[in-house]
């Protein structure tokens, strides 16, 4: 076949719909000769035959400039789009076939580019619904149909919210294919993936959580070797996703795979500004000790008010309580136990003063009910 | 464990995954299996076939196979020369002559037998012998052979009353030699493509892409702890 011939059946293959495995099976009639598309992590997307041997080990560790590996050896040609390397061609046979695997790479690249920018428009509308339920813009029954809309039914199986943090833009994270295996299927990201701010948020299943923040450090380094990701906890309605979000947010400050620490509300503050749901937030954080004082008849949520307008002072908190210094600490305790946050630590008054504040305690003591704010 | 009359092959029963991290492991297949269709039965046990088992060996797969008479089959098995590693009152695990592992069990012991996202209806032998093998499990195990055409090299199918249940591959075109001849169970969704991307974005890796066969779409890939298994549109055959 020559080039002008094999230019035209590479095309023809695209436009026909074959999409990535109909260029590699052009490319094997052509040469003669196996060829693939493989993505960055060695996964391949597609053979022509399907059951081929590639160097898919060595391709983990890829690195540009690099035409060939393995033993006999493979060509690699890259795949590009918008200046990034997306996925490798890789091909076996002769040199006389460079220019039609060239063309097929630029080709692939055109499908993906095609692919990813329809993809971008429904990450645009993950990223309203999950940015208008994390902000509390939507709520209850209004934020379960825009999430079920979205494919994420919230029901006891939860769901956690992972959030990435890399320094690529907001534009850039969100023209990223992130799965290259559903994209060419064109069944989109395989689980709910949106851009708010400069993060990737991603909502999954909880027993996937693990490997999808490992699978998403991994991808993100390849372009920030300082990214972060952070794991939420599970959430089972709107408002304890939202909380799984704030969460997720603060533990991917660090570097790698962080795990969620009780949500603090200064945190979700500094990380939401005026938009967060904070008095129904600061409800839920609290609620484990309204639910204490009401179950047992005990005074906590008194002991914490007092506590804090007291300027945490033992002794002046005590006098003003009735009790004994070591009551008041067994207490403080007890608060710490039942919520993560203990009155020791800045964080931890931080967090009880903001609740304290959008709750209206400590002037109206125990009167706001946790139960009627929830969703 | 009765040896009288004849062993009838049921079909795959339940898989045994040795893993260096149980945890990790569950946590992929659940997730695996969690096709996000509203409809599934949210209290059925989505692992109730595997089972999960530490060692500090590379992960591998033991597949059990159901047959009716269990001290029979396992006769008949010795006879062709493999040898018994493990025995319980209703499960006897061998090792054909080439080496690789599997199980006969009772039917009792066999899982839900309705097909369902992530359950395991049929099982391939991964293998370099493709000749010996196909003479070897036909005998043992009193199965049919159907032999089907495809690219690069035909898929030898194995039939028990006229249902397709096991088969054998031959790997020399797609795996290395070191990949070591084994029984790989395949996976059931009635998307293999959204399979796919579930199982990459949890960590795995496509080794074999999606491809149509004549028994219906399938893939294999490399789970997380890097163990091959195979992804199955068994769904097609229900139609």
């Amino acid at each position: 076949m020559d080039v002008t011939s094999s230019f035209l059946a590479l095309s023809a293959s695209l436009r026909d719909g074959a999409g990535l495995a109909g260029l590699a099976a052009v490319l094997r009639r052509i040469s003669g000769a196996p060829a693939a598309f493989v993505d960055l992590r060695g996964s391949l997307l597609a053979s022509s035959p399907s059951r081929s041997q590639w160097p898919l080990s060595e391709l983990q560790s890829w690195k540009l400039g690099v035409t060939s590996v393995g033993t006999p050896p493979t060509k690699v040609v890259p795949v590009t789009v918008m200046q990034d390397v997306e996925a490798l061609l890789l091909a076996q046979g002769g040199g006389e076939f460079d220019a039609a695997q060239t063309f097929a790479a630029d080709l692939a690249a055109l499908e993906i580019g095609r692919l990813q920018a329809a993809l971008a428009g429904r990450r645009e509308l993950a990223s309203q619904v999950l940015e208008d339920i994390f902000t509390g813009t939507s709520r209850g029954n209004d934020a379960r149909d825009r999430l079920a809309s979205l494919g994420i039914l919230l029901d006891s199986n939860g769901h956690s919210v992972i959030v990435g943090r890399c320094d690529l833009s907001a534009s850039q994270l969100r023209m990223r294919p992130w799965n290259l295996h559903s994209l060419l299927d064109g069944s989109g990201d395989p689980y709910l993936r949106a851009t708010i701010g400069n993060d990737i948020v991603i909502v999954v299943p909880d027993s996937g959580a693990p490997g999808i923040a490992q699978v998403l450090l991994e991808h993100l380094r390849s372009f920030d070797t300082k990214s972060g990701v952070g794991v939420g906890p599970v959430a089972s309605d709107p408002l304890s996703l939202a909380m799984s979000y704030f969460q997720a947010k603060d533990a991917a400050a660090g570097l790698g795979v962080g795990q969620a620490r009780p949500l603090n509300l200064g945190y979700m503050l500094l990380g939401a500004g005026e938009m967060s749901p904070l008095r129904e937030v600061s409800s839920r954080a609290m609620k484990p000790l309204f639910d204490h004082d009401e179950r047992t008849g005990g005074s906590l949520v008194e002991t914490l008010a007092v506590y804090l307008r007291t300027d945490c002072s033992v002794s002046a908190a005590s006098d003003a309580l009735f009790i004994h210094r070591n009551t008041l600490r067994y207490r403080l305790k007890a608060i710490a136990d039942l919520t993560g946050w203990s009155m020791d630590t800045f964080e931890g008054r931080l967090h009880f003063w903001i609740a304290a504040q959008s709750l209206g305690f400590p002037e109206t003591l125990g009167t706001p009910n946790p139960g009627s704010l929830n969703d | 464990m009765t040896r009288n009359g004849r062993a009838e092959f049921g079909g795959v029963g339940v898989v045994q995954l040795s893993t260096p991290d149980v945890a990790a492991s569950r946590a992929f297949y659940l997730a695996l299996s969690d096709d996000g269709t509203s409809e599934r039965d949210r209290s059925r046990d989505r692992l109730a076939q595997f089972e999960f088992l530490a060692t500090e060996q590379p992960a591998s797969w033991l597949v059990e196979f159901t047959v009716s008479n269990v001290g029979s089959a396992v006769d008949s098995c010795v006879a062709l020369g493999a040898t018994v590693v493990d025995e319980s009152p209703t499960t006897v695990a061998l090792v054909d002559p080439r080496g690789v592992r599997f199980a006969l069990t009772e039917p009792a012991r066999a899982a839900d037998p309705s097909i369902h996202p992530g359950s395991v209806y049929i099982a391939d032998l991964y293998t370099r012998d493709v000749e010996w093998a196909v003479g070897f499990y036909a005998e043992a195990l009193d199965l049919e052979l159907k032999v089907l055409p495809d690219d690069p090299v035909d898929y030898m199918q194995f039939l028990a009353q006229d249902r397709h249940v096991l088969g054998v591959l031959d790997v020399t075109s797609f795996l290395d030699d070191e990949s070591p001849d084994q029984w790989l169970p395949y996976l059931s969704f009635a998307d293999v493509d959204a399979a796919i991307a579930r199982a990459t974005a949890l960590g795995a890796r496509v080794v074999g892409p999606a491809t149509a066969s004549p028994t219906g779409r399938y893939a294999i890939i490399r789970d997380p702890q890097g163990v091959l298994v195979g992804l199955w549109d068994s769904f097609s055959l229900l139609s």
